[in-house]
């Protein structure tokens, strides 16, 4: 079999599903005008039927998974408002087909993600920041185009106050420091909640979502200063950044 | 990499851009002091083209400035400039790990950098007023008294002002047994003034942190319990200021051990006996009605200032903050002292 999916090994234009069932597919297709091959599909297809009737099957192969690029609209309680951008990509991917008692599949996609951010917000008569976060989470989402994710982040920011800043040195001289601010550890957590066109029933490559952040900035005053932020993103799925990703699939049959 | 810049560049050319600073019938600016690993914001607001900036110390400690800018001070504004100050590790001041530096004298030492730089930034014939309120009369006092300060300033407005903590935890205690009695007798508020009453009979002032913040916090309470006048201005929190640092500071000044170590060390705190050296035109004004600092502070300062021109006025309807109380009397007595000294 190995040979056999090896030998389909092509430089196709579109193999964008490069798992088992995207070679059987493209194996398929090919194989139409040759009855040798037809057979083999056949016989092989007919070594995948002996797997339905087990309970449960986990498997373990790759797949190639969309990389969105990400520009978003922020907000930062209670009056900063800045823009940023990022990128989200999976890391991994599971799927858990379940068989209801009525005979019916449904899927439920799994995707662990790495998001990374770069941004700016400005508080006026306040300050400035510029940071940058990096985001470990998981994605959720149904063979339906809404999805949601929990996110861990951690990052740096730099702030910049608005207005000059003054110093006075052991002289009494005055001096005025340049784009003068200070530099914090942050941390938080990002709720989202988002609506992928490409899976809605005309798909295009774009999805659109809503974050909620909590985040603390440290040392601030020797201590944290708590943030809660909001953004409205926009993403699109750039085709030439898809990635291949290990996808485990487990399938549960409730019929017992 | 596109995107990336298009995000940077405004914000290189924002943080590039230089200020220049000039004297107007309507300034509206915020500059920052840097100074021992704090970052203080300062907001000038009104007419600095008057030559007059009004500069606030805020009470507390850790309460803010901006908070005060509610007030209806926009009748000082079109008069003189008012600058409102946030003190180290208070409203929107920041920082990195700074508050090993959180003691009077570091404070009394940021106060005399800040006159430094307001007489750069806006000349130095710029007259400048101090005004302090509540803790922000100890501070201001404390700078006064220490060399040749108050030679960089025009006048001293202290408004119920606590420049004697001791005297003014002993006044307080009995400001409330003695208020809260009459009021009790009179059947006003009895359930919530008799376990005010009681606390204070029980519990001497001045002889620990707790006793006194709490009675502190119930002289606050008991003012919803007397008659006097709550303009209800709104607080004007979401402007510059955000509310989540002015909490977080208050949280982290009453909660922690270094917050609370620096409280303790301001139990002691009196300038009474320095107060003779103060000898520059002096306006101290009281709430009738302030439970928190008594209005014996000041009839006591009054008669320890050195100044030769030095009243007290009475508001006769406020508590601890006559800005509130009598917002409009407050703004006259203050413009026509500057008026006269000036």
């Amino acid at each position: 079999m190995n040979q056999l999916l090896q030998a389909l090994k092509t430089n196709y234009a579109i193999p964008v599903d490069d798992s088992v069932s995207g070679r059987l597919h493209l194996l398929y297709c090919k194989s139409m005008p040759y009855t040798h091959l037809k057979v083999l599909f056949c016989l092989f297809s007919l070594l995948l039927l002996f797997e339905v009737g087990l309970q449960a099957q986990d498997s373990l192969y790759k797949v190639r998974m969309p990389v969105f690029v990400r520009s978003s609209f922020y907000y930062d309680f209670p009056q900063s408002f800045g823009a940023s951008a990022g990128v989200d990509f999976p890391v991994r991917t599971k799927v858990i087909v379940t068989t209801d008692k009525k005979g019916e599949p449904s899927l439920k996609f799994r995707d662990l993600i790495v998001a990374g951010d770069i941004g700016f917000y400005r508080y006026l008569y306040n300050n400035s920041g510029l940071y940058f976060f990096q985001s470990l989470g998981k994605r959720y989402h149904k063979n339906k185009p809404y999805y949601h994710e929990w996110l861990a982040r951690v990052g740096l920011l730099r702030t910049f106050y608005d207005g000059i800043v003054y110093t006075v040195d052991a002289n009494g001289d005055v001096k005025m420091l340049n784009n003068f601010g200070r530099y914090y550890l942050a941390t938080g957590f990002a709720a989202v909640f988002g609506y992928d066109f490409e899976r809605s029933k005309k798909p295009l490559p774009v999805a659109i979502d809503a974050r909620s952040y909590i985040w603390i900035q440290y040392p601030y005053n020797s201590f944290v200063l708590p943030h809660l932020s909001f953004e409205l993103s926009f993403k699109y799925h750039c085709d030439k950044f898809n990635i291949a990703i290990k996808k485990k699939q487990i399938e549960e049959n409730l019929i017992k | 990499m596109r995107i990336i810049l298009i995000i940077l560049i405004p914000l290189l050319v924002l943080s590039c851009k230089k200020e220049t600073v000039h004297l107007s019938t309507n300034t509206d600016e915020i500059f920052w002091l840097s100074n021992d690993s704090a970052d203080m914001p300062v907001w000038v607001k009104g007419n600095t083209a008057s030559r007059v900036i009004i500069l606030f110390l805020h009470g507390g400690p850790g309460d803010g400035s901006y908070r005060y800018a509610g007030f209806q001070t926009d009748q000082f504004w079109s008069h003189f400039a008012f600058a409102y100050w946030d003190q180290r590790d208070a409203g929107a001041a920041a920082g990195n790990s700074n508050y090993s530096n959180l003691n009077l004298g570091q404070m009394i030492e940021d106060l005399e950098k800040l006159i430094s730089v307001l007489k750069y930034r806006y000349g130095s014939d710029m007259e400048i007023f101090l005004m302090g309120h509540s803790f922000g009369g100890l501070l201001g006092s404390g700078y006064l008294v220490k060399g040749n300060n108050q030679n960089n300033i025009r006048g001293w407005i202290e408004v119920d002002g606590a420049h004697d903590y001791p005297e003014s935890n002993t006044l307080e205690r009995q400001m409330l047994i003695d208020t809260g009695t009459s009021e009790i007798a009179k059947g006003h508020y009895v359930s919530q003034w008799t376990p005010i009453v009681n606390y204070c009979i029980a519990n001497p002032a001045n002889i620990s942190l707790n006793v006194d913040l709490l009675t502190d916090d119930y002289a606050s309470q008991a003012e919803d319990y007397v008659d006097i006048n709550h303009t209800g201005t709104a607080i004007d929190y979401f402007s510059v200021s955000s509310p989540i640092s002015l909490g977080i500071n208050l949280f982290y000044l009453y909660n922690s051990a270094t917050g609370r170590q620096f409280l303790q060390s301001l139990e002691p705190m009196t300038y009474t006996d320095q107060l003779y050296k103060i000898t520059i035109p002096s306006l101290l004004i009281w709430g009738q009605y302030d439970l928190t600092v008594h209005l014996g502070s000041g009839i006591h300062a009054l008669n320890n200032l050195g100044s030769t021109y030095k009243h007290l006025v009475i508001m006769p309807q406020s508590g601890h903050v006559p800005m509130n109380g009598n917002t409009d009397l407050f703004a006259q007595t203050v413009i026509s002292f500057i008026e006269t000294v000036r």
